[in-house]
């Protein structure tokens, strides 16, 4: 919303600085985006009186012209035709900045010198007419500055008003704020129209049939008028508050809404059938022709203006394109309502039309201002293109407006704020804002909201109003006390602060990526996490097709991040991110939003100083991913069998608690790796917290450990390819004995030196008793234990040495 | 007799002087101290040729050459070392180490974790909601009716009519007040969601929610409150305004701006040339909100605030297009290390 400060001025008298009140408007609630003189870009241009006019020597069409700014005088070459000795025009002198970034230069024009130029309303930012020059007011006073003249230099404060305050949305309605915030009365009196002749009933028939979508319906007949140009102090206004001027008769209905909140709509009433007006819902299959060249399909629950014969009106909305002002409109009705709010909102934002007027409607128009608002558009338009009234005007208002009364004890007002603050000064601030005030006894009152402040509905908005005149900066500041006890907090967050820090120590960034994927990237996601159709949730307004759906898994965006930082050709990028995935329920509004920590790993190469080169391959991930899970207090868990399209064929695997999936691990698919821009191989792995956290931690219990010394034996096996060295290291675990501390592959080698198809393996044990120093006859015979079954079992032999 | 242990002591004296190495000296020791052939063995076999009078003092003097022998080696082998390790190269301390590199958290987590280890040591606990949340909490609930111009304060991402990516964490107020009996104090971090996409918007952004709930909470505290922690944020005394506001679920509402630490007040770019930064959004709860959750207005009373995290970390790390945050280029990301 733009306000002038001079209009403002109009409703009280205030004397303080631009930047002051708009400081004073900020502080009320009212925040000021930007303020400043209106028009900045056409300084320099003054106005000038035309002394003289006389024909160019050389050229039909150019008129050598006389102008005198102040005391000074200038002669110029102009080509247009309607100018006349004695008028007052903008003047645009040599070195002149016009908008557009056009500057004006000495010239010859045909053999004379032209000292500046003339301007036209189009050249001066101010209108579209070019066809002459624009032809200034005579109370312009010669040599001073246009802006000033035409009050286009006045303050415009842009407000951005929040949407409870509707009333703001006028220079009426923060002239008021202003006023409780100064402590001044505010002038706005009563309209005064000559008297009229003849009936309203003479000219039209108007009748509302909707109460309830349209709780007062008010309008007023000018008759006679003649549409033209508005005078430039109006055009100014409408300028300097962002609106173009049209007619005489539009112009005064956007004036009216600017000053007093209160759209108002003109019809041509000879052009209404039947010399009928009446508001009512939209009969099924009615059409509607706007103002705006659209045609839109009517629904019942809209409310509509129509007259005899059909809809003429978007009630509250548009104008219909029909019974428009137009230069040869003589006679109108002049319509100043109140509509339903989210009635207007609804059939706006059904139709996807809006205006200036619906934004209002929307946010609440004063009801006990129709009447006004459609006085005042009177008296102008009188004022403006002429016309007379009629002796009364229609008012339907079958329900008057009831205000808000609330009983408010002042002293909860006060511990709400913090601060005492004194009943006297409390009332004094509520009625200051518009509110009747009754005290009921010491320390409750009874108040009535204002018309005009729909959003005053309980004590709580009247301490709001109290605070905000007070002001919020006059209240002291306070620790709040919140000794109380305490819950634990949700072990998933826990462990979102555990993977964090686990994956940086491991040399992995962190991530964050939309939620949002494309639709074939998560599809790979739903089959990986095995989710069926139902899993995948899609966004209804999406802000394009690679954020059409929510992610069912972290990879794919990780994938986008690792193909964005290769093409720019960043390197060794490890990347990791711990957030939600979303999983729809069959049948549930709300999808299941597990945790989730992904990781991908792109081909790397960790090098030294020393030469020592070696590329990040399967095992560096799995390694990360097992510290990790034991970070996460996941002791035991398998790697499964898994295989879905992302993932190479035999080369990923599920992780899996007592036959539960709680993670994927494995190799991005070469195809899709080169798709993404990202060199094979290309590692991932992620993990659902939430199953993590339902699976629990198992708790540690001390093992105690032996005093005695240990012993260290290498077993070397040849064995047939194929068989898992898990399912090997599980025999030598079970079969070494309770004096088998620990084993661990320290070799494993395929070659020359043993049979093909079968690959090398040394396992290296540690014995260990609890009660003595072992003897090598025991652990001989668990070694012979550990052979004989890895034969049985697997055919598994002892390598020769 | 003696003579002889006398002459294998200036031989072992001369010997071990003579070492070059400590390969040499090895054997050096080897001939002197040798089990089987070592000279100062044969010398003590010889005990048996020496008479019974004179064995102490025989034996005395092969026990101080044999110690003497040892404490020569030993001082000849730490000048050896010495010398070997003048030759070895030193350490470079100018390069790097091995795996030195780490990762870096994301600034918005480092953000977050701090706030979140601020709040629970005033005594908050962390309360957590959907990001998929339905309109009755994102909404209904807070006091945006239906059809209410208020509903045009958030651009919203829907997934079906009364479904949606919730606009704002304070649906968490609702679920977490469901819940719970007052008094209690909560933050609530996460995601967020609008559809609005340039330099200073995220169609994805992270908030931070606050409510305390009691019996005699005020504006005053939630100004107190605020005030600690937009000096913890910028670490230092900041200067703040209350700017009256509107939020349709706290009443009475304000925004929150603090003095732009860019230009001091003046007015610049990063503050629009106000002066002022908006960083803070926040209000008493609205009686509408609480009688949602069945608690009593007329009893207890609370306050509300909600933080961008984004435009914390802006304005903290100087960063100017929050679109930079989920771009994760690691050239950005390793910055926070």
């Amino acid at each position: 919303m733009r306000v002038t400060l001079g209009w403002l001025k109009e409703f009280i008298q205030i004397d303080p600085e631009p930047t002051q009140v708009a400081d004073d408007l900020t502080m009320l609630g009212l925040e000021v985006d930007a303020f400043g003189p209106g028009f900045t870009d056409i300084a320099g241009v003054v106005a000038a009186r035309i002394e003289s006019i006389k024909p160019h020597p050389q050229a039909d069409k150019l008129t050598l012209v006389e102008i005198s700014c102040g005391d000074q005088a200038t002669r110029i070459v102009c080509g247009a035709q309607n100018i006349a000795e004695g008028q007052i025009v903008p003047f645009a002198g040599t070195g002149t900045m016009l908008p557009g970034g056009f500057k004006i230069k000495k010239t010859k024009i045909r053999g004379v010198p032209s000292e500046g130029m003339l301007c036209s309303a189009k050249e001066l930012g101010l209108g579209d007419d070019h066809d002459g020059i624009l032809i200034l007011d005579e109370k312009c006073r010669s040599g001073h500055e246009l802006v000033s003249e035409l009050g286009l230099d006045d303050t415009v404060f842009d407000l951005g008003i929040t949407p409870n305050r509707g009333d703001c949305l006028s220079i009426l309605g923060v002239a008021r704020d202003l006023a409780a915030q100064y402590k001044i009365e505010i002038t706005d009196p009563e309209i005064e129209l000559p008297p009229g002749k003849g009936k309203t009933a003479d000219y039209i028939t108007l009748e509302n049939m909707d109460a309830d979508l349209c709780p007062r319906y008010a309008g007023r007949v000018v008759y006679g008028v003649q549409p033209g140009e508005s005078p430039l102090w109006m055009k100014a206004r409408l300028w300097l508050a962002g609106f173009r001027p049209i007619n005489n008769i539009v112009d005064v209905t956007n004036y009216v809404m600017i000053e007093r909140g209160q759209p108002l709509h003109a019809f041509d009433l000879d052009l209404l059938n039947d010399r009928r007006i009446e508001a009512r819902r939209a009969a099924p299959g009615e059409k509607l022709a706007l103002i705006n060249d659209e045609e839109v399909a009517l629904e019942p629950e809209m409310l509509v203006i129509a007259d005899g014969k059909g809809p003429v009106a978007l009630a509250g909305v548009m104008g219909g394109k029909y019974s428009e002002i137009i230069r040869t409109t003589s006679n109108i009705l002049i319509e100043s309502a109140h509509f339903d709010p989210a009635s207007v909102r609804r059939t706006a934002r059904k139709l996807g039309v809006s205006s200036e007027s619906s934004y209002r409607f929307e946010r609440f128009v004063d009801p006990e201002g129709s009447a006004k608002g459609a006085n005042r558009a009177a008296s102008l338009i009188m004022q403006l293109a002429g016309g007379a009234t009629t002796e009364d005007y229609f008012d339907s208002y079958e329900k008057p407006y009831k205000a808000n009364v609330i009983e408010l004890n002042l002293n909860r007002a006060s511990a709400l704020v913090g601060t005492h603050i004194p009943a006297e000064e409390s009332i004094r601030h509520l009625k200051s804002a518009g509110c009747a005030v009754k005290s009921v006894d010491a320390v409750n009152v009874r108040v009535r909201a204002p018309s005009w402040r729909p959003d005053i509905t309980e004590w709580a908005d009247l301490i709001e109003e109290i605070t905000r005149l007070h002001g919020c900066n006059n209240i002291p500041e306070a620790f709040p006390d919140i000794s109380f006890p305490k819950r634990g907090s949700n072990p998933v967050t826990d462990l979102i602060e555990i993977a964090q820090r686990y994956w940086v120590g491991r040399g992995f960034h962190e991530a964050v990526n939309y939620s949002f994927v494309s639709e074939r990237d998560n599809l790979a996601a739903i089959e990986m996490w095995r989710l069926g159709t139902h899993g995948t949730i899609v966004i209804a307004n999406p802000l394009g097709p690679d954020q059409a759906v929510m992610r069912s898994s972290l990879i794919p965006g990780l994938l986008q991040s690792a193909r964005r930082n290769a093409n720019r050709q960043n390197e060794n990028i490890r990347l990791f991110e711990a957030g939600r995935a979303f999983w729809g329920v069959e049948n549930e509004k709300l999808p299941d939003e597990p945790t989730m920590v992904g990781a991908v790993q792109t081909a790397s190469v960790d090098s030294f100083w020393d030469g020592a080169r070696r590329a990040r391959e399967l095992y560096d991930l799995k390694g990360d991913l097992e510290g990790f899970l034991l970070r996460l207090g996941v002791r035991e868990y398998d790697f499964s069998p898994a295989d879905f399209a992302l993932g190479r064929e035999e080369y990923v695997s599920y992780v899996t608690v007592n036959g539960e999936i709680i993670g994927v691990f494995g190799q991005v698919l070469p195809a899709a790796a080169e798709k993404l821009d990202l060199r094979d191989p290309v590692y991932f792995a992620e993990i659902n917290l939430d199953r993590v956290a339902q699976a629990g931690k198992r708790p540690v219990v001390f093992q105690p450990f032996s005093a005695y010394p240990p012993v260290k034996r290498d077993l070397g096996l040849v064995a047939p390819e194929g068989i898992p060295a898990g399912e090997i290291m599980k025999i030598v675990r079970k079969y070494g004995g309770g004096e088998l501390v620990h084993a661990e592959i320290i070799d494993l080698f395929r070659g020359e030196k043993i049979p093909a198809g079968t690959c090398g393996l040394v396992v290296r044990m540690t014995f260990q008793s609890m009660k003595e120093t072992i003897r090598s006859k025991r652990i001989d015979r668990a070694m012979n234990r550990i052979a004989n079954q890895l034969k049985r079992e697997h055919d598994i032999s002892l390598r020769e040495q | 007799m003696l003579e002889s242990i006398e002459a294998l002591r200036a031989e072992a004296v001369e010997a071990i002087r003579q070492a070059a190495d400590l390969k040499s000296l090895e054997e050096i020791r080897h001939s002197l101290l040798g089990r089987k052939r070592g000279s100062i063995k044969k010398l003590q076999e010889g005990i048996r040729d020496v008479p019974p009078e004179e064995r102490p003092a025989w034996g005395k003097a092969l026990n101080e050459i044999v110690d003497f022998v040892k404490s020569a080696l030993e001082a000849r082998e730490s000048e050896l070392k010495r010398a070997e390790a003048q030759t070895e190269p030193k350490p470079d301390f100018s390069l790097p180490g091995r795996h030195s590199r780490t990762g870096a958290l994301h600034p918005l987590t480092q953000v977050m974790n701090e706030l979140n280890q601020l709040f629970v040591s005033w005594g908050y606990e962390l309360a957590e909601g959907p990001e998929i949340e339905l309109d009755s909490y994102n909404y209904q609930a807070l006091n945006f009716p239906d059809d209410h111009p208020a509903r045009d304060m958030h651009d919203t991402i829907y997934i079906s009519n009364d479904v949606l990516l919730r606009t704002h964490t304070s649906p968490v107020q609702i679920r977490a007040m469901e819940n719970r009996r007052p008094p209690f104090a909560f933050i609530a971090p996460g995601k967020t969601y609008r559809h609005d996409s340039d330099a200073t918007h995220s169609p994805m952004f992270h908030q931070l929610e606050g409510f305390v709930v009691g019996e005699n909470i005020s504006f005053a505290h939630l100004k107190g409150a605020l005030h600690e922690l937009v000096n913890a944020i910028f670490h230092k005394d900041v200067k703040m305004r209350f700017r009256p506001s509107f939020f349709p679920f706290t009443e009475p509402s304000a925004e929150i701006d603090i003095a732009c630490f860019s230009c001091r007040g003046k007015g610049c770019r990063l503050c629009k040339d106000t002066g002022w930064l908006e960083i803070l959004g926040a209000g008493m709860i609205h009686p509408f909100v609480l009688r949602q959750v069945d608690i009593d207005p007329m009893v207890y009373s609370g306050f509300a605030f909600g933080l961008g995290i984004e435009r914390t970390a802006m304005l903290r790390y100087g960063i100017d297009d929050i679109r930079i945050f989920f771009d994760n280029d690691v050239r950005f990301l390793q910055q926070f290390a």
